[in-house]
């Protein structure tokens, strides 16, 4: 019987073990049994495997069962280089000084879209995000758009020159160009922490079908 | 009504799609370069690099199947590939099927699912002299 107890998940080699497990599982089994909310963006969980097949995952109430496709999806995001909202900030002054981000005739973004960027990013730590999922900032007419993504799901944040902005997001985006957008201000930071806890694909709704045992 | 789809355009066909934006950091074409331009009428495509830079002030171009170009649905829609209708030349291409509302959603589809960009250092050149 193998046993494993990680919490919370801090140095590469318990990611090593983490993504060796999960690749025999993906071959294995279809469907993981996982305990625990807020692998993202707390990282906090433990897991047992009794067998290279079959294992559980145990952390805080409540429990959850998950797709081994969305624990991926899940450890993908938590292990995927984080940005901390002051580094995003500095490499987002970086990008719009970097004159290769423009089209020809193209003006860069005003300091208002600027703040309103800055503002909603730092204002994440208050709802538990400190550090973010990789983050990917691209420019577009005057425009400023934020975006954070996995293999299967994408969200993004478009501050427009016009003071909106939309929240964005895309399930399955690699196979499917169906998505929904939602308007939000700077001040809608909690709902932007939702939209980037849905990424990793993580139903907090679903309960598990067998007893849970914590260790 | 089904997006125009032209079958003689095989599965397997490589298309290439000129790229302007710097790439991200995962050194890939970024998204809004899979949306129509400001002087593009629909999505352009073409068989050939060549065709696909033309006369364009664009970094370079990026290959892609026009399999996975079909692949991506927006609901029941997909998209097609047809050859430009009032074009004579048989190598430039455009994507049908797009609208304003799910334009978004298709260039973030297509820029994960193309291939390896390749940058013309001649057009980045050009891009670097017209800024001086």
């Amino acid at each position: 019987v193998a046993s494993y107890a990680l919490c919370p998940i801090r140095s590469e080699s318990d990611n090593l073990i983490i993504k060796t497990i999960l690749e025999e599982w993906e071959d294995e089994r279809e469907q993981a049994h996982v305990v625990g909310g807020g692998i993202v963006p707390t990282h906090y969980f433990r897991f047992f495997v009794p067998s290279p097949s079959y294992g559980e995952f145990f952390s805080l109430q409540p429990h959850i069962n998950f797709q081994i496709k969305d624990v991926i999806a899940a450890i993908t995001i938590a292990l995927a280089t984080e940005d901390s909202t002051d580094a995003i900030i500095e490499r987002l002054d970086e990008v719009i000084a970097d004159e290769d981000q423009y089209e020809l005739d193209e003006l860069p973004p005003s300091q208002t879209t600027i703040d309103a960027v800055k503002r909603l990013l730092r204002s994440m730590a208050d709802v538990g995000y400190n550090n973010l999922p990789k983050t990917y900032i691209s420019l577009y007419h005057g425009e400023i758009a934020v975006t954070w993504k996995t293999d299967r799901n994408l969200v993004r944040l478009t501050f427009r020159p016009n003071g909106s902005i939309e929240l964005y997001r895309q399930p399955n985006y690699r196979d499917s160009a169906r998505g929904e957008s939602i308007p939000v201000t700077v001040e809608d930071n909690e709902r932007v922490a939702e939209y980037i806890h849905w990424l990793s694909g993580v139903d907090l709704g679903a309960r598990p079908e067998r007893p849970v045992h914590n260790r | 009504v089904p997006a125009p789809n032209d079958l003689s355009i095989t599965d397997d066909t490589v298309v290439y799609r000129a790229y302007s934006r710097k790439l991200d950091e995962d050194g890939r074409v970024q998204a809004v370069d899979f949306q129509q331009r400001d002087n593009e009428e629909t999505l352009s495509i073409a068989l050939t690099p060549d065709k696909a830079l033309d006369d364009l002030d664009v970094r370079g171009y990026v290959p892609m199947r026009v399999g996975d170009i079909r692949a991506v649905h927006h609901g029941d829609d997909r998209c097609g590939v047809i050859h430009k209708p009032a074009d004579l030349d048989p190598d430039y291409l455009e994507v049908t099927g797009i609208t304003a509302e799910s334009a978004q959603g298709f260039a973030n589809s297509f820029a994960a699912r193309a291939g390896i960009p390749v940058e013309r250092p001649d057009h980045r050149r050009r891009i670097r002299m017209a800024r001086q």
